[in-house]
């Protein structure tokens, strides 16, 4: 695994498999990241809404709402922070591949992980758009 | 089918046309030598082999050269390669009459008699053989179109069970024991995992997970197509139609076949027996199948409509065989019995070809529009049983994806971090129960998802996680 970052961003990470959300939180905190952790869509808007979130990492199917009203409602509040779409599905569903996020199927190499969170926590593009696959 | 299509297809030039000719065109050729005075009676068999032969010739060699142009002959060229049949047979007959018996080879009337009969009979002929054959395979789509559709109708009450079966016995063949194994696995090295036993475990399950995906996947009802021609007896099974018209074209058919050559063997008298012969066998020919095609109750499914033709075919040779043996006409009843054989292959052959060209031409565009309707009725039969694969498939799916895939993926990327080695021991051991907690959850519900067969609408298992 690539070397920690020198800035401390904050990501949140919205999942309902506590285990993806440790292994995600395990990875980002090597990386010198703070992760804020969301297993529903409710708690998710919320910690989007009381957190300077830098980044905000979702799957697709959450308890308590849909990705897309999920993505909406963190848009409302903030709606220049990049998003991350982690999911199993074999693409982005339509309502969301037109809001703009980025996407990548799980299960996802942790390198790769790291590797696309610090292209869209930079100000480019990241490095690679096309979709990892496992 | 056109008729071009018809007269210039396959059947313009084929050998078994060219084998069944062999039997009425020889005993025309007997009935002709009659008057030649060849120095053995076998001459004259002779001299039908080896016209038959010379004709084989050249519709064998002319076809195949015509067709490295014309897949379908034109028609122009099929009339004109049967009338070069025609005149080679007049030829060759009056050449080997000429050349063994030492009379006038009668070129001109040789050839003009075989040209009558090849125009009145050889299209006919091949049209026929034509129509049968496509008959043939029509009913054999028919027949296998109907089988698919029935089987597709069928299926529609059981392709959601079938892709559930399938999807039952992979996940208890295939599955179930890699997952069973890799639980054990884990549990016998989760003390002393080393990152590449940790590594190797990740590679297992994510084979596991895309298994899974291949799984939904597969699991399709089986499908059946084939097509088969009908057998001839299943083909022949046709309504009779235009019964009088039948009978005058058997008519004109055996009389230009017959007349020319009883003329210049017998006489006027004998062509007078020959003409009220052949018009009463074709009154029966007409007579009998219209009275069936009226006759109430014709059309129940028992009633077999061939046998109409048979019957008025056996009473009408019967009638001509009595006309030419006991009419009293022509006195010489011997030549009644010579000119018998050649009349009734005759008529049999000409009730079996106008017949056939008629009412199979018929039948055969019913079969079609027959055939287009039920291929389109299982077009829609099929699409409507691959959505009803979809559907479960699709529901399928949302049951595996969070439960099964979604939590094989969480195995993997947690054994994946795990074989950076960039955690402590408390996460190591953390990560180790999470993965083996998951693999038992997956294990669970792979059952409760295979098990639930019966349950159309059976709910998501918990504590499933999301995709």
């Amino acid at each position: 695994m690539a070397a920690p970052e020198r800035s401390s961003r904050t990501v949140l990470v919205a999942d309902d498999d506590a285990l993806v959300r440790s292994v995600l939180r395990m990875a980002l905190a090597s990386r010198g990241h703070t992760v804020i952790e969301a297993a529903d869509a409710p708690t998710t808007i919320s910690a989007g809404r009381t957190h300077d979130v830098d980044l905000a990492i979702l799957d697709i199917s959450m308890p308590g709402g849909d990705a897309a009203s999920t993505l909406a409602s963190l848009r409302d509040h903030r709606d220049d922070r990049p998003v991350l779409v982690l999911s199993g599905a074999a693409k982005l569903p339509p309502e969301l591949a037109a809001a703009g996020v980025e996407f990548a199927r799980k299960p996802i190499e942790l390198d790769d992980f790291l590797e696309l969170v610090s292209a869209l926590l930079a100000d480019g593009e990241p490095p690679n758009t096309a979709t990892p696959e496992s | 089918m056109t008729v071009r299509e018809a007269l210039g297809g396959p059947w313009a030039s084929h050998w078994v046309v060219w084998i069944v000719l062999f039997f009425p065109t020889t005993l025309m050729v007997l009935l002709r030598e009659i008057a030649t005075p060849y120095p053995e009676w076998w001459w004259s068999l002779v001299s039908a082999v080896v016209q038959h032969l010379a004709v084989g010739v050249v519709i064998f060699v002319g076809a195949a050269l015509a067709r490295r142009h014309w897949p379908i002959l034109p028609l122009w060229f099929a009339f004109t390669l049967w009338a070069a049949a025609a005149v080679t047979r007049g030829l060759v007959g009056g050449a080997l009459a000429h050349s063994v018996a030492g009379v006038d080879p009668e070129y001109l009337g040789r050839v003009a008699m075989w040209l009558l009969a090849s125009t009145v009979w050889v299209p006919a002929f091949v049209y026929t053989f034509a129509q049968f054959d496509r008959r043939r395979l029509l009913m054999g789509s028919i027949e296998s179109t109907m089988l698919e559709l029935d089987v597709q109708r069928s299926a529609a009450h059981s392709t959601g069970a079938e892709v559930r079966a399938t999807l039952s016995s992979a996940v208890r063949e295939s599955l179930g024991p890699a997952l069973a194994d890799l639980q054990s696995s884990l549990e016998a090295s989760r003390h002393s995992l080393d990152s590449g036993t940790v590594a190797e475990l990740s590679m297992r399950i994510a084979q596991v997970h895309d298994d899974a995906a291949d799984l939904l996947e597969s699991a399709q009802p089986p499908q059946h197509d084939s097509v088969t021609r009908a057998s001839v007896l299943r083909a022949s099974e046709v309504e009779p139609r235009l019964p009088w018209a039948n009978a005058g074209l058997v008519a004109l058919a055996t009389l230009s076949l017959m007349v020319p050559d009883v003329a210049r063997v017998f006489g006027t008298v004998a062509v007078v027996e020959v003409v009220v012969a052949t018009l009463c066998a074709s009154l029966a020919l007409g007579a009998i199948p219209w009275w069936w095609s009226r006759r109430p109750g014709q059309r129940d499914a028992s009633s077999r409509p061939q046998r109409a033709t048979v019957v008025a075919a056996v009473i009408a040779i019967g009638i001509a065989m009595y006309i030419m043996l006991n009419s009293g006409i022509d006195d010489t009843t011997w030549h009644g019995l010579v000119i018998l054989p050649a009349l009734t292959v005759s008529l049999v052959l000409a009730t079996t070809i106008y017949i056939g060209a008629i009412v199979l031409a018929d039948a055969n565009t019913e079969a079609d529009e027959t055939l287009a309707r039920l291929v389109s009725d299982l077009s829609r039969e099929r699409r409507e049983n691959d959505e009803l694969v979809d559907l479960e498939r699709q529901r399928l799916a949302d049951l595996m994806h969070g439960p099964v895939q979604g939590r094989l993926a969480a195995c993997v990327m947690a054994l994946n971090f795990h074989a950076t080695g960039d955690h402590d021991e408390d996460q190591a051991r953390y990560l180790t129960d999470s993965v083996l907690e998951h693999l038992r959850a997956v294990s669970r519900d792979l059952l409760t998802i295979t098990d639930a067969d019966s349950e159309e609408s059976s709910s998501p298992p918990n504590g499933g996680a999301g995709t």
